[in-house]
């Protein structure tokens, strides 16, 4: 109750008011446009919100992705070209609707199941996460180190398939975090003599460059995408009627959300596919579905919205990123000085609080913008590719720039983009990356912390109960996920050749 | 000439790229010197385990690069896979994204000399050229408009300091 009242005192405050509307504005448009994914969207604000109050900054960013899920459905509606990787389940139907010339409703459709699904998902966000993070009262050192290893098991699940190449991606990033200084003697480690890397890589210039940079080098091999025709767009919400139609899809989307959010690596893509496919199995008009039918688009649009929120739930408690999303909002944090994980609801209880409200205002600013903002999205969808690219490279490498006023990172961001490009070539995940690199700090200070604390005895990390637990869990995680892997390599598969 | 990879051939050039880094990464973790305040496991001990591991999954992608059946033979009509162009199309992208890579190079190699706002006009006007953009007026009224619209974000609004280039002053 105490988080629901302080969370709703950050609904009087202007800066964040003003922060999740202009959030929630920047994440339509960039979700509505192809190529622009929440994450990407989210890097690009990243280094604006250096100079900006923790809790404002945080809700600019969460607000983006709020404003992204939806914005993706936009394209996916009008021109049958998802704007994000989770609206791809809504193709299906609200494209056929669209060629039915129920496109505005089709649209209609997408924003009160992506508000439910978002109001839905902030609830679970806070009644779940509090009481996880109320556990962080009995972690040492060591517990924070077998956190870091339970955080680190999660790569098999962000691994797409290939638990080894996951694996090389996540070492990748520990290697990353160890560049800087040594944290328990001070001696410098893989600098290369240069003064900048003294302090290591921040890792908002690696996300930079792995989300936005390779993005744009692959977008500017791709083609341009089709036009939206504005005459066929104009909202129209959902009756009563209707409404009563899709509250049970709407329910699967919301529970299916919140499993698939709470779980690491899971994210809004494959909550919406399975959201998808369960309504289906329990609609009464299942033939329907891939002809036009508004409960194939209030599924997965549910669904997504509530991963939103409810993958914000292993960050917040556990200081575990569990999507692209989620680790760049990590990354807010970590330029405000704030470590998510369990510690955080006791260092800075208001920042989480007002996160919370942020969301709320977020999703409502979602409804009002979703309302009167189609017909600029669908102009900005109707801009020529290469303008876009352009503008968004501008503004990548002026904000990179700002960060230290330091050349040096123009010159890391490219690299680590073209790092990306090649990653991606070969179908190396990036997300185990970015795990390691947030993750390495917290990994080897508690683990050689906790061996000074008990003079040098590995056993400390088995006698501490909490300790032990989590490795435990990192363990059954990591049996089980081997197992899939196992099951997976003996099954068939079909491998795709790649003409580069 | 087209370069086809499958998935298996892909996974032994980064078993490859990763077990060679992985062995250059252990030598200079080895290098690394404590000094007296450090611990027993020292400044090196955790990344020469790190790079162990990373040596360790590369042996096992690879090995497991060798195991099973080989992929099926795919006619070259998946449009998705194939490029601009067709037989031969892998060039015209790579030659847009090491363009690109030259460019932002440039950017960066440029600013402190020609200062923030021409840089990023610049910057603007060469990334849509390469993304396909005709050389008309609309290019460069954009391009032109970028960099100081840009400059009065970064540097008046938000107070970030941004170069005005040594070249003029």
């Amino acid at each position: 109750m105490d988080s629901f009242l302080s969370a709703a005192q950050s609904l009087a405050s202007v800066a964040v008011i003003t922060a999740a509307f202009a959030g929630v504005l920047w994440g339509i448009f960039g979700g509505a446009l192809p190529g622009i994914s929440p994450s990407i969207a989210m890097a690009l604000l990243l280094p604006f919100t250096i100079g900006m109050d923790p809790t404002t900054a945080l809700v600019l960013l969460a607000s983006v992705y709020v404003g992204a899920e939806y914005g993706g459905s936009i394209p996916a509606i009008l021109i049958r070209t998802p704007g994000t990787n989770s609206a791809s389940a809504t193709v299906m139907d609200g494209y056929a609707m669209a060629q039915q010339g129920r496109a505005g409703e089709a649209l209609g459709i997408s924003l009160i199941s992506g508000l439910w699904g978002g109001l839905f998902g902030l609830v679970v966000l806070v009644l779940a996460t509090e009481p996880l993070a109320q556990i962080a009262l009995a972690f040492t050192p060591a517990a924070y180190f077998s956190l870091g290893i339970l955080g680190l098991s999660v790569i098999a699940g962000l691994s797409g398939g290939s638990l080894l190449k996951g694996l090389i991606a996540a070492l990748i990033g520990l290697m990353i975090a160890f560049i800087g200084s040594d944290p328990v003697s001070g001696v410098s480690r893989f600098t290369f003599g240069s003064a900048d890397l003294l302090g290591g890589v921040k890792p908002i210039l690696i996300m930079v460059g792995l989300f936005a940079v390779t993005e744009m080098l692959v977008q500017i091999t791709e083609p341009a995408w089709a036009k939206a025709n504005q005459s066929e767009a104009r909202l129209k919400l959902p009756n009563w009627a209707m409404s009563k139609r899709l509250a049970k899809p709407q329910a699967i989307g919301a529970v299916i959300g919140t499993v698939e959010g709470v779980t690491p690596g899971a994210g809004g893509t494959i909550a919406a596919f399975m959201a998808y496919s369960e309504a289906r199995r329990w609609s009464s008009k299942p033939e329907e579905f891939g002809h036009g039918s508004p409960e194939g688009i209030a599924a997965p649009e549910c669904a997504n919205n509530v991963v939103t929120a409810t993958a914000l739930v292993p960050l917040l408690s556990l200081g575990i990123p569990g999507s692209n999303s989620a680790a760049i909002l990590l990354g807010g944090f970590l330029i405000h000085g704030l470590q998510p994980g369990p510690m955080l609801f006791t260092k800075a209880p208001e920042v989480v609080y007002g996160l919370y409200g942020g969301l709320f205002i977020a999703n409502i600013a979602m409804l009002l913008l979703g309302l009167v903002i189609l017909g600029p999205c669908i102009w900005l969808v109707n801009r020529p590719k290469p303008y876009l690219i352009a503008a968004i490279l501008a503004l990548v490498m002026s904000g990179v720039y700002a960060i230290h006023q330091s050349v040096f990172d123009v010159f890391l961001v490219v690299g680590v983009g073209v790092f990306g490009y090649l990653l991606r070539l070969l179908k190396v995940p990036v997300l185990p990356l970015v795990l390691g690199l947030v993750l390495g700090y917290m990994v080897e200070s508690n683990y050689r912390r906790s061996l000074v604390i008990s003079g040098g005895d590995a056993m400390i990390f088995l006698t501490d109960k909490v300790s032990l637990t989590l490795l435990v869990l990192a363990a059954l995680l990591s049996a089980y996920t081997l197992w899939k892997e196992f099951l997976g390599s003996n099954g068939s598969k079909t491998e795709k050749k790649l003409v580069i | 000439m087209t370069l086809r990879w499958d998935d298996r051939q892909r996974d032994r050039v980064l078993a490859l790229l990763a077990g060679g880094f992985a062995l250059q990464y252990i030598a200079a973790a080895r290098g690394i010197e404590d000094s007296l305040l450090s611990d027993a496991v020292g400044a090196g001990g955790v990344p020469q385990g790190a790079g162990f591991l990373m040596l360790a999954a590369s042996m096992a992608l690879f090995a497991k690069s060798f195991i099973g059946k080989a992929p099926a033979e795919e006619g070259s009509g998946d449009g998705g896979d194939s490029g601009e162009g067709g037989s031969g199309g892998w060039k015209v992208p790579l030659l847009r994204t090491s363009g690109l890579v030259l460019i932002l190079i440039a950017y960066g190699l440029l600013l402190p000399w020609l200062g923030y706002p021409l840089s990023v006009s610049l910057l603007f006007a060469a990334v849509g050229a390469l993304a396909g953009a005709a050389l008309r007026w609309p290019l460069f009224v954009c391009a032109g408009a970028a960099g100081p619209l840009m400059w009065a974000i970064f540097d008046q609004a938000l107070q970030v300091r941004m170069p005005l280039g040594t070249l003029w002053s």
